[in-house]
């Protein structure tokens, strides 16, 4: 009984501390600046361009719950599909699906583009046509592994882990980095494969594994929401250049559109647009402040370092 | 992970995001079951009528949609009509996902309704034709004043159980993320990572939603006992 009234004075509790503890200044004013500037002088006679993408996926796809239909589907592959889009001249639609749904509808041609925060893959390159890559910050240039809070940054190379259960996505890039770095050491267990990120943040809390493989981004998003059960480990990934960087997927054959989509990513960084985008992404995403990121409570840069475009 | 961190994360998840949930996630289950069931009921009945009729190139056509959709998993069926139909129907890439889903859901209901109620019209005993054939009704007023009343008394429990997984079949059209429970479920997991919590949430909104229609099709069929 006593734990019972204890377990909904904490209920009660945190329910009024969300209700006044909402955020001051407005989390996506970065974020709007970097759309509206893009939108600024985009015609949309060139037809429509349909892009698939699983918006599950803070910071670089998700969805702004407290915004309605179609301006919900935010994130930096938002941003660049909003970028794209206006390069070619054509009006957007985002079809929000399953990240496997979102390969299938570039295989079937219901959508022509899949954005959402793909890696390259020898299987895709088989199959898809890839764009050239784009950066999205630290997403996936850096890659590392969460722990419990208890064990936080204890770890820097790969013998740390002995003895552990490790984690991680199936078909995801992390797979391949956790075979790469443990697949020879017989005492890493490494045969724990889960469907999504989620299932996966849940595994490790409840201890069935005792590390996960992560980007660094998602890693961050994670831990904003378990600040108390969940922290790096201190242990990056050596990653490939190969893998560091984020492609589209364009249904195989149509080279027409590939060799736009390339024009406008070439166009994109050497603009130096991503930088900015990924850190408005963060800021809206929640997994860093404003202040850490140097941007004004109206989402303009203030602390622009000389020199380090 | 503690049971008081559990709880307070759900009271934290209810409190910002009830609107997704509740608002637009069971406004969408219930607009989708809705149409399944309703669509699915009709459907299944032509489609039990059109098997005991007398065309035979309808009667396999049906047979086969009826064996295809009982043989293969849902799933499947929700990617083949979401990529596929707009295919064969280019107008139906011109609406939204959320039409083939439901065609799809509708499709699928009606297979399962057509055998539920094919079932419920062979338990009618062949006597009450035939009664009311040899008192002169029509093959027409038969089946549908004498046959079907005592056919759907009988096959009400079994079409309350199909109802019910209709409910939580829509689920599954989560994958195209047309709106509903489970896509709350994936859009506040996606911004959160909080899984359990999630499911916990949309665990307790599916059975209050099910439990409430099987305490109607109760109701329903106490009153048919007495007609």
């Amino acid at each position: 009984m006593k734990k019972l009234i204890a377990v909904l004075l904490v209920l009660a509790m945190v329910l009024s501390l969300a209700a006044c503890g909402d955020k001051e200044g407005a989390p996506d004013a970065a974020y709007n600046n970097y759309l509206k500037e893009i939108k600024k002088n985009a015609k949309t006679d060139n037809g429509t361009l349909t892009v698939a993408m699983s918006p599950d996926f803070a910071p670089m796809e998700f969805y702004d719950l407290g915004k309605k239909g179609d301006d919900a589907i935010v994130g930096f592959d938002v941003l660049l599909a909003n970028y794209i889009a206006a390069e070619l001249g054509m009006k957007l639609i985002i079809t929000p699906m399953s990240f496997d749904a979102s390969q299938a509808a570039v295989q079937s041609g219901k959508a022509d583009i899949a954005i959402s925060g793909f890696s390259w893959m020898a299987d895709r390159a088989e199959n898809y046509e890839l764009t050239d890559w784009y950066e999205a910050g630290d997403n996936e240039t850096e890659q590392s592994i969460i722990v419990k809070k208890d064990q936080e940054g204890k770890f820097s190379k790969p013998e740390d882990f002995a003895g552990m259960k490790i984690g991680y996505q199936g078909a995801s890039l992390q797979q391949q980095l956790v075979k790469d770095t443990f697949g020879n050491m017989a005492d890493v267990d490494i045969s724990n494969v889960y469907s999504d990120l989620g299932t996966l943040v849940e595994a490790l809390k409840s201890g069935k594994i005792q590390a996960a493989a992560v980007a660094h981004g998602n890693g961050e998003a994670i831990i904003a929401n378990a600040p108390n059960d969940i922290a790096f480990s201190g242990f990056d990934f050596d990653v490939d250049p190969l893998y560091e960087n984020n492609l589209c997927l364009i249904q195989k054959g149509n080279t027409e559109l590939l060799a736009k989509v390339n024009a406008a990513l070439a166009k994109a960084k050497e603009a130096g647009l991503y930088k900015g985008w990924y850190e408005a992404c963060q800021i809206y995403a929640e997994v860093k402040t404003i202040d850490e990121l140097g941007y004004d409570e109206n989402g303009v840069k203030i602390t622009e370092a000389a020199g380090t475009k | 992970m503690s049971f008081s961190t559990f709880f307070s994360n759900i009271g934290m998840l209810l409190s910002r995001y009830w609107h997704v949930f509740v608002l637009e996630g069971v406004k969408y289950t219930l607009l989708l079951a809705a149409i399944a069931v309703v669509g699915g009921t009709i459907l299944g009945a032509l489609f039990a009528l059109g098997k005991r009729g007398k065309i035979r190139p309808l009667k396999w056509l049906i047979g086969a949609v009826v064996e295809v959709v009982r043989g293969t998993p849902m799933l499947l069926q929700l990617y083949a009509g979401v990529f596929m139909l707009p295919r064969i129907f280019p107008i139906l890439n011109e609406v939204d996902d959320i039409v083939s889903v439901t065609v799809v859901l509708v499709i699928n209901s009606a297979a399962y309704t057509s055998e539920i109620i094919r079932s419920g019209i062979q338990a009618v005993d062949i006597g009450q034709t035939e009664a009311a054939r040899s008192l002169g009704l029509s093959e027409r007023t038969t089946m549908l004043h004498v046959v079907l009343p005592q056919a759907v008394k009988n096959i009400l429990p079994a079409l309350g159980n199909e109802f019910i997984t209709v409910v939580k079949e829509t689920s599954l059209a989560s994958t195209f993320f047309v709106g509903e429970i489970m896509t709350s479920y994936l859009k506040v997991k996606g911004n959160t990572y909080l899984t359990l919590e999630c499911l916990t949430i949309v665990g307790a909104i599916y059975f209050i939603l099910t439990f409430t229609l099987s305490k109607l099709l109760q109701r329903a069929e106490r009153r048919m006992k007495h007609a």
